[in-house]
C-alpha cells in the first residue's frame, strides 16, 4: 500500500478523481459496445485474410469499426491504470482488486478478438470455434464492465464514510483512517 | 412510528436520502441488485442468440426457447426497473425517480426495436430489421447504465443515513 497518508480533504479530491476516471472510462465501455455492434453488423472477415498473426493484425487497421472498437476497448481497459494508482493512494484495496480483475478479464477478450478472426479465416474455418471466442470475448467484457461497477460502490461508500467522518472530526478531531 | 421518523429526516447538501425507512430503502436495494442479476441473465441470452441463433442468415423466431427465456427477462427488467422509478416518485428520491424513468423508456423502446427486429426477419439482414437491433441492443445497454446509477443512488443513501446513526438521524 502507499506510504501518503492522506488527509480528509486530500482524500476527498483522490475520490472525485477517481470518480472522473470512473466516467471516462464508462464512457470508452459505451463506445467500445457502439463500436462493437458496428463490428457485429457490417464487419466480416474477408476471405483474403490468411491465418498468421500480421494477417489477422492487419485486420484491425483495415476495418474502421473493428478498430475503433479495438481502440476503445484499449482506451476502456487502460482507464483502469489511474483508477487503480488513485485507489492505492486512498487505500481502497478491494477497488484495486476489482480493477485489477477488470483489466485481467478484458486480456482475456484481447486474446479471443484475434482467435474469432483466426477461426474465421478461409484457411481454418471453424465457425464453431469462432463463435466460443466471440462469446467468451463478449462474456469477459461484460465482466469487467460488472467488476467496474463494484469497484464504485465501494469507492461512493468510502466517499460517504469521508464525508461525515470530516464533518464528525471537525466537531471532534476523529481519524480519516479506516477502522479496522 | 419508524415511518414518522424517516419523515424529519435531515436535509443534507448533495445528499438526496428521501423518506423511505431505512429497511425499505434496503429492500429497494436489493431490488436494484436482483435487476443486476436479471440484466446480466439477459445479456447472456442475448449473446447466445446473437451468436449461436442468428449468427450467419438463421432467423431466431419467437416462439424459440432462449428468445422466450429472453423476453421474459426482459419483463422482469421493466417491472423491477418502474418499481424502483416509482418509489423514487413517492418518497423524494428525485434522481432514483429520473434514471429509472429513463430506463423504463429506454426498455420501451428496447422492446419496439427488438419486436421490429423479430417480425422482420430475426436475422442479420438489412433495412428495418437491422435497425431494430440497433434499437434494441443500444437501448437495453443505455438502460443497464442508467440503472445502475439510480442503484448507487439508493446505496448512497442507505450508507448515509446509516452514518447519521439509522432512523435517528
Amino acid at each position: 500500500m502507499s506510504d501518503v497518508d492522506l488527509d480528509g480533504e486530500g482524500l476527498q479530491r483522490t475520490l472525485h478523481r477517481i470518480f472522473q476516471m470512473l466516467y471516462l472510462q464508462f464512457a470508452f465501455y459505451w463506445a467500445t459496445i457502439a463500436a462493437g455492434m458496428f463490428v457485429n453488423y457490417y464487419y466480416s472477415v474477408p476471405g483474403s485474410v490468411t491465418p498468421d498473426v500480421g494477417s489477422i493484425f492487419a485486420q484491425f487497421l483495415a476495418a474502421p469499426s473493428l478498430f475503433a472498437h479495438v481502440l476503445f476497448a484499449v482506451l476502456s481497459s487502460g482507464m483502469s491504470i489511474p483508477v487503480i494508482l488513485l485507489a492505492r493512494r486512498a487505500r481502497l484495496t478491494k477497488v484495486i482488486f476489482l480493477h485489477a480483475g477488470a483489466i485481467s478479464a478484458r486480456l482475456v477478450g484481447f486474446v479471443m478478438g484475434p482467435l474469432f478472426i483466426y477461426y474465421s479465416t478461409g484457411a481454418i474455418g471453424n465457425a464453431s470455434s469462432a463463435s466460443a471466442a466471440t462469446f467468451v470475448m463478449a462474456s469477459v467484457f461484460l465482466i469487467a464492465v460488472i467488476l467496474s461497477f463494484m469497484s464504485r460502490i465501494f469507492i461512493v461508500r468510502e466517499d460517504v464514510r469521508v464525508k461525515f467522518i470530516v464533518s464528525k472530526g471537525a466537531l471532534g478531531g476523529g481519524s480519516f483512517r479506516k477502522p479496522g | 412510528m419508524a415511518h414518522l421518523e424517516s419523515r424529519v429526516r435531515p436535509t443534507l447538501p448533495g445528499e438526496e436520502l428521501g423518506t423511505l425507512s431505512l429497511s425499505s430503502l434496503k429492500v429497494t436495494l436489493r431490488l436494484c441488485y436482483a435487476n443486476f442479476v436479471t440484466y446480466l441473465l439477459l445479456y447472456v441470452t442475448g449473446m447466445y442468440i446473437n451468436i449461436y441463433i442468428t449468427s450467419g442468415v438463421s432467423p431466431v423466431g419467437i416462439d424459440d426457447p432462449t428468445n422466450m427465456l429472453h423476453m421474459i427477462l426482459s419483463s422482469v427488467n421493466f417491472v423491477i426497473t418502474l418499481t424502483v422509478g416509482v418509489v423514487g416518485y413517492l418518497y423524494g428520491m428525485k434522481k432514483v425517480a429520473i434514471f429509472s424513468t429513463g430506463a423504463v423508456v429506454c426498455l420501451i423502446a428496447a422492446t419496439i426495436g427488438g419486436l421490429l427486429f423479430i417480425s422482420s426477419g430475426g436475422a442479420r439482414g438489412p433495412g428495418v430489421t437491422l435497425a431494430g437491433g440497433w434499437i434494441m441492443s443500444f437501448l437495453f445497454m443505455l438502460a443497464l447504465f442508467l440503472s445502475y446509477y439510480a442503484t448507487l443512488r439508493v446505496m448512497r443513501a442507505i450508507r448515509v443515513i446509516e452514518s447519521l446513526g439509522g432512523e435517528q438521524a
